[in-house]
């Protein structure tokens, strides 16, 4: 069974939505995707990092594009390596991945440019806070612990050291604490 | 395990997921989605919660029997081994 936890960063004055994520543990490895602010653009990418739960270095893949069977590479703290097919993620996983982001995406994103999520960037602005090119869904922002100025939420039992490895090798503003 | 004892364990995994839940205020016969937002990643870590809680595996063509707090005691309970 698959455990998926998630962790979402949002600047209410300004910036928005900093970072959208979620992964779920399979044996030693982590697979998740995450979207997120860089400068004025939303890049999103679906991610793999072999061995995480294990004593052996950990290899994080990503992909290139916000497209599970498309092309991928390998990210260190300094360089990306494309590499060729075949995926380096696993079919079964591949699919779950897929389905989740879908999920996921759904139930927790909108995008500005959707004509059928108009009612929602007006409760956004009704709130003063910010409509960018990807949203927050306003019914959401109960999730978030407000006490700071980046609101978050992280489910529970979601391991935090996950967030911190994968922002060291991910192409996005947004850095956890 | 009697069904009061189910109840109670089913409340406490969905606190887990939902730490805003009052089950004073939860109405059992209602869906559990609407009533706690719960959205699908939520409710991939309360059929979790169930399986560590009482034991029992729940199949994703299960997942429709599991709509509100009332389907989830009288599922459990078909499930649960008598102590």
């Amino acid at each position: 069974m698959i455990e998926p936890h998630v962790h979402i960063a949002f600047a209410p004055r300004g910036a928005g939505l900093l970072c959208a994520l979620f992964y779920f543990t399979k044996d030693d490895h982590v697979f998740g995707w995450f979207t997120g602010a860089r400068a004025h653009e939303f890049p999103a990418s679906f991610f793999m990092l072999e061995h995480y739960y294990a004593t052996q270095e950990t290899v994080t893949y990503r992909s290139t594009t916000n497209d599970v069977y498309g092309d991928w590479l390998v990210a260190t703290h300094t360089s990306e390596t494309h590499i060729d097919p075949p995926v380096p993620v696993p079919e079964p996983q591949c699919h779950e991945l897929d389905r989740l982001q879908d999920a996921f995406a759904r139930e927790w994103l909108f995008y500005a440019d959707d004509p059928a999520h108009v009612s929602e960037a007006a409760a956004l602005r009704d709130r003063e806070l910010a409509v960018l090119p990807v949203n927050i869904r306003p019914r959401k922002l109960a999730k978030l612990a407000t006490g700071q100025p980046v609101w978050t939420y992280s489910s529970p039992g979601s391991d935090a050291h996950v967030i911190r490895y994968l922002a060291k090798r991910w192409r996005i503003d947004y850095q956890p604490d | 395990m009697k069904n009061d004892e189910i109840r109670a364990r089913v409340l406490e995994v969905l606190a887990r997921i939902a730490p805003e839940l009052d089950p004073a205020e939860l109405a059992p016969g209602e869906n559990l989605r609407d009533q706690l937002d719960v959205d699908s990643m939520d409710f991939l870590n309360f059929v979790i919660g169930l399986h560590q809680a009482f034991g029992v595996e729940v199949p994703e063509t299960d997942y429709r029997k599991l709509l509100t707090l009332d389907d989830c005691v009288t599922y459990l309970a078909a499930k649960v081994k008598p102590a």
